[in-house]
């Protein structure tokens, strides 16, 4: 593979540039906490929970939901577990990246639109593949994508 | 840019786009692959009302010379493939 060295950016019109990021984060999945939270739910289920983490007064039932809030809790916040961000510090991590992304794209924008040279757009063509469209559709579709666009690089 | 879509309608788009190039090939051609985000209008999407994109964008160049094509991803692997191309105007940029 050859190395990439290369890059180039191109500003399509004069537009104002949108950059929109996504970034999906599983959150960390407490298999403990729907294990509690079910059990939590279910009285009847409460003497097949497992045995109480501490010493309680309180309702089985209570006490699960009290663990699972604070397992909840514990999932927001972003201290390091095991050597893994908490679910806040993921989502601190990717909006963080996100910001990254769209100043990146902002800034290489404007130095594209102030100091970049000129290009020009030929759309000629728009391909549908067979086994997305029946036949008929593709014939009924517009293969031929025929404009124009100017843009700076 | 805009360019005739499938239904034979003027599709809009405006937005950014960035390739990332390979070492020249064969003489001063390479490919790169990248992507675009922007603005489009479909008269058969939202009646017509602007939405954002964001898509792969795969290219071939020489010299001032590219071609390029937005990849419409579907369920089904490929949904539609935008093909163009675009010429650098102007006093060339050192590579």
């Amino acid at each position: 593979m050859p190395k990439i060295m290369k890059n180039s950016a191109c500003l399509a019109a004069a537009a104002t540039l949108l950059s929109l990021s996504a970034t999906v984060f599983a959150a960390d999945a407490s298999a403990n906490g729907a294990e509690d939270r079910s059990a939590g739910q279910n009285n009847e289920s409460a003497a097949q929970a497992p045995a109480p983490i501490r010493e309680s007064s309180k309702p089985v039932a209570v006490r699960h939901d009290e663990q699972r809030v604070e397992a909840d809790d514990a999932n927001l916040r972003a201290e390091i577990h095991d050597g893994q961000p908490g679910f806040k510090g993921r989502v601190d991590q990717g909006w963080n990246i996100a910001k990254g992304s769209a100043i990146d794209v902002k800034d290489r924008s404007v130095n594209a639109w102030d100091n970049g040279g000129w290009d020009a757009y030929l759309p000629f063509y728009s391909y549908h593949p067979a086994w997305v469209y029946s036949a008929e559709t593709r014939h009924n579709f517009h293969d031929d994508a025929w404009g124009a666009g100017v843009g700076k690089h | 840019m805009v360019f005739t879509e499938s239904h034979g309608h003027a599709e809009p788009i405006v937005g950014y786009a960035r390739q990332w190039y390979t070492d020249p090939i064969v003489g001063d051609f390479k490919v790169g692959g990248g992507y675009t985000v922007g603005i489009t209008s479909r008269p058969d999407i939202w009646s017509g009302v602007p939405f954002p994109l964001a898509l792969p964008v795969i290219s071939a160049k020489a010299g001032r010379f590219s071609l390029m094509s937005a990849i419409v991803p579907d369920t089904k692997g490929l949904r539609a493939m935008l093909f163009w191309a675009r010429v650098e105007l102007g006093p060339q940029k050192p590579q």
